[in-house]
């Protein structure tokens, strides 16, 4: 697997954007690969002017941000391979969204009959609506259409930015697994969202930004697993949960102990050897456990944590 | 602090709970003090007060640029003394004459910014959820770019009054020279500022983007006053022809001042029609309240 | 942060099929150039239904017309005394230093100006088309709109108030409105990608400096678009110019026009090739 001859599909380096005093993007550094990966942050973190900056929209303050190895900002060309999906609304109102499309289309210099055109529509599922005005759409459908438009051409990265916004549950899903499908096709997709369900769902990795600055990368149990300054938490369901925790209670690796309702909750600072003892323990106490949950490895924890670092 | 049992994870119960938020049951203050915090605010707003720096140049420049010709005048006039009289064309009878392409731009600045930015920030709705009623919401605007015109407007003519009191021999000639002035630059600055504001305002309120309605509005103005110039400086124009003067704002602005002022008119659209300048100043009243009525209509009519 | 390997930063996430190993390479240059005059239909149309397609056009259609009713109403009250020099007067007063700069300007700064502002541009911006072509479609579309209308409404005034009988005069107009209304919507045009203020900027140009300043300082007559309009009217009118003012010459009136269009047109192109997108994150 020669991943390396090949030089990532888009490549942020040491990537900053200051408009006068004010910070919006800070010292990032990452590369994207195939698959989805998902830009999480809150609002104002500058996910947007980030996604603005690899879509050559935006010039980069310092550093660079490459897409196929050529510098994104100023150069037309790069949207040959670039789709975005932007976060404003506006569309034009006076078109349908056939017409949308097309316009998409013939400015990427698709031939007209290709099909290209009735494809991407289906693949958004506009194609029974398509020709109405897009002032006429509600804003879900404005969303979709936006991403049949960025479809059309078939890009090797797509760029959306806070897509799910206005789609209601069954659209949520249906480009959930439309991003998926890309993804498993070979695109490089990034999206933005500060809503971490849908970041959970759907990203293999994850970006977190918090004020303009990457707090972390990668999947987001691994970035759990590395915050080891702060305590894991545990939920077990055990035969005796009084003898397991008396046990529990001797070791050093252990910081607190809960009894709740027919729970056991355990607070550990040092997981792997929490996960090396635990079975040990239980079977010296003739204890059997049921259940054993994490408590707080979910998206909202660590990005809690991060947001508060 | 004990988890709650039906956030105990999977228990299927709920709850709501007691935050402690309260209904408000007290006296609250009512349509009339809506109206009047508007006004006040809107008031302000033409002047940009309470909007940062940028938004103050435009009015400030031009109020400032309105009182200057007055200004000047009072002091050529007392330095120069009664001599200057002969050369100096500025009095209290002509002034508005005078600065009537400022009061336009006064109107074009800010009749925009004062109706545009609710209508495509939406937040009419929330003006009309509340004790204001529409037609209360065009009143106030309209009332508010009014005063501040009349301010604006007021001024200089104040500073000219002024100036006549001080440079005469003694106060009560003085006086005796001012005082039949009042009434008349009170009457013709109230329908000035009303007419010219009720004509940027009735298009702006159509008009949401602010650089478009300001381009229409002085449009309106220029080609008004242009068509008309260039057809009554013919001067021959018979009936019923010739009354297309009176969509000259200008003119309307002179037939108002030579009938409050009792002076003769002039700008060409007063003179060469030979129509009656007390027509005008009923002209520019009229145009005061129908853009008004236009004004409250719309905002009747209006979708929020 | 970014240390962690690309393939083991992918866990399959559970309930979703594992991703195919093949993606397709992404080419190290792009395999196709920047599009060029293809996209001009496109953008023509895009911009034809946003700027004309509108009420908006029937008011900018009723301010080109202004001189029409004028005529018009002249004509209704009577034989006039001297047709041609009222025309010249119209067509100096009114035509070129109000109907023509407003309509240009009201065209020349929503062509692109609409769309920047609400940023659909961004649609436009995120394609693989010269940046140059976007600008030239907007020009055009700008231009020809404004000429048809102020061509039309000079072409009517002038056969109203004196029909056939000062053909090069008429002619001299309509050479001198197409001359500056072109001039004056690729200025705003270009004014319109450099800042968000094109409208009032616009404004300030034509009633500031080519209302007070180039009247009052003759050497600055050579700057003014209108004054270019002028010297080509009066330059095609020859003997009929009449008091059609005129310090300059007619070939310096076009050279400039064309110069100043040319000049507007590239630095719009350049303009807009570096444009950032500002909208709030």
């Amino acid at each position: 697997m020669s991943a390396k001859a090949t030089p990532p599909a888009v490549s942020v380096r040491a990537v900053a954007k200051w408009y006068g005093n004010v910070v919006a993007v800070n010292d990032v550094t990452f590369d994207l690969e195939p698959g989805v990966t998902g830009l999480l942050g809150p609002n104002g973190a500058g996910k947007s002017t980030l996604l603005h900056l690899i879509a050559g929209l935006l010039r980069p303050s310092a550093g660079s941000v490459t897409v196929g190895g050529n510098p994104s900002f100023g150069d037309p060309a790069v949207y040959r391979r670039v789709g975005l999906v932007p976060e404003r609304e506006a569309v034009f109102p006076y078109l349908t969204a056939r017409e949308f499309v097309r316009l998409s289309a013939r400015l990427q210099g698709l031939p007209l009959g290709s099909g290209a055109i009735d494809r991407a529509l289906e693949t958004v599922e506009l194609s029974m609506a398509a020709d109405r005005e897009l002032a006429t759409y509600s804003k879900g459908m404005r969303q979709r259409a936006k991403v049949a438009a960025a479809l059309v051409h078939d890009p090797a990265v797509l760029v959306l930015d806070e897509p799910f916004n206005g789609m209601d549950p069954r659209q949520r899903l249906h480009m959930m697994a439309l991003l998926r499908e890309l993804a498993g096709r070979g695109r490089v997709i990034l999206f933005s969202s500060h809503i971490l369900e849908e970041v959970e769902r759907v990203a293999e990795r994850v970006l977190v930004v918090v004020a303009g600055r990457l707090a972390a990368s990668g999947d987001f149990r691994e970035i759990r697993r590395l915050m080891t300054d702060r305590p894991h938490s545990f939920t077990l369901r055990t035969s005796d949960d009084r003898a397991l925790a008396s046990r529990l209670a001797g070791r050093p690796t252990i910081s607190g102990l809960a009894f709740d309702g027919g729970r056991l909750d355990v607070r550990t600072t040092d997981f792997a050897a929490f996960t090396r003892e635990l079975p040990v323990l239980a079977r010296d106490a003739g204890v059997s456990i049921f259940e054993l949950a994490p408590a707080d490895e979910s998206l909202e924890s660590v990005f809690d944590y991060l947001v508060r670092r | 602090m004990a988890v709650p049992p039906d956030l105990v994870a999977g228990s299927r119960t709920g709850s709501i709970f007691d935050l402690g938020y309260h209904g408000y049951d007290g006296p609250r203050l009512g349509r009339r003090h809506a109206v009047s915090t508007l006004f006040v605010h809107s008031l302000k707003w033409t002047f940009g007060i309470g909007r940062g720096g940028r938004a103050k140049i435009a009015p400030f420049v031009l109020a400032g640029l309105t009182l200057l010709p007055a200004v000047l005048a009072v002091g050529i006039r007392a330095l120069a003394g009664p001599a200057a009289e002969r050369v100096n064309p500025i009095t209290p009878q002509n002034y508005l004459t005078y600065v009537q392409t400022f009061i336009a731009f006064f109107v074009t600045a800010q009749a925009p910014e004062l109706l545009g930015r609710d209508q495509r920030s939406h937040a009419l709705t929330l003006y009309f959820s509340r004790a204001l009623e529409r037609s209360d919401y065009a009143l106030a605007k309209y009332g508010a770019l009014v005063a501040a015109l009349a301010l604006v407007l007021l001024a200089p003519q104040v500073v000219l009054l002024l100036g006549i009191v001080f440079a005469s021999i003694d106060l009560v000639s003085g006086l005796d020279q001012v005082v039949p002035l009042l009434l008349p630059i009170v009457v013709s600055t109230a329908v000035a500022a009303a007419f010219f504001s009720g004509i940027g305002l009735a298009i702006a309120a159509f008009i949401p983007r602010r650089a478009f309605s300001a381009g229409a509005i002085v449009a309106t103005f220029l080609v008004l006053s242009g068509v008309v110039q260039a057809v009554v400086v013919q001067g021959r124009l018979g009936d019923p022809l010739r009354y297309i003067a009176l969509l000259d704002p200008y003119g309307l602005l002179d037939g108002l001042a030579s009938t409050t002022f009792g002076v003769p008119g002039r700008n060409a659209s007063v003179t060469n029609s030979g129509i009656d300048p007390a027509l005008f100043a009923a002209g520019a009243a009229l145009v005061a309240v129908a853009t008004l009525v236009v004004l409250v209509v719309r905002y009747r009519r209006i979708e929020a | 942060m970014s240390g962690s390997p690309s393939s083991a930063g992918r866990r399959p996430v559970p309930g979703w099929p594992a991703a195919a190993p093949s993606p397709p390479p992404l080419p190290r240059r792009p395999s196709a150039p920047v599009l060029g005059a293809s996209v001009l239909g496109p953008l023509v149309d895009l911009t034809a239904r946003g700027l004309l397609g509108r009420r908006r056009i029937i008011l900018v259609g009723l301010l080109g017309l202004a001189p029409a009713g004028v005529a018009i109403i002249l004509v209704l009250g009577g034989e006039l005394a001297a047709p041609a020099e009222v025309t010249r007067q119209l067509y100096d007063s009114l035509v070129l230093t109000t109907v023509v700069p407003l309509v240009a300007l009201i065209l020349g700064t929503t062509a692109i100006g609409a769309e920047i502002d609400d940023g659909t541009v961004i649609h436009l911006l995120a394609k693989p088309v010269g940046r140059a072509w976007i600008v030239l479609a907007k020009m055009l579309v700008a231009g020809a709109a404004g000429v048809m209308i102020c061509a039309t409404s000079v072409l009517v005034t002038g056969l109203l108030l004196v029909g056939l009988d000062e053909p090069r005069l008429v002619l001299g107009m309509l050479a001198g409105t197409v001359v500056s209304v072109v001039a004056y919507t690729a200025v705003f045009v270009t004014l319109s990608v450099w800042t968000g203020r094109a409208l009032i900027a616009g404004l300030g140009y034509v009633l500031l400096w080519e209302g007070f300043i180039a009247s009052f300082f003759s050497g600055t007559r050579l700057l003014s678009i209108r004054e270019y309009g002028l010297a080509v009217a009066a330059g095609i009118a020859g003997p009929e110019a009449g008091s059609l003012p005129s310090d300059v010459t007619l070939a310096t009136g076009l050279v400039l026009a064309m110069l100043v269009t040319a000049v507007a047109f590239v630095l719009g192109a350049r303009r807009l090739a570096r444009f950032e997108i500002s909208d709030a994150g």
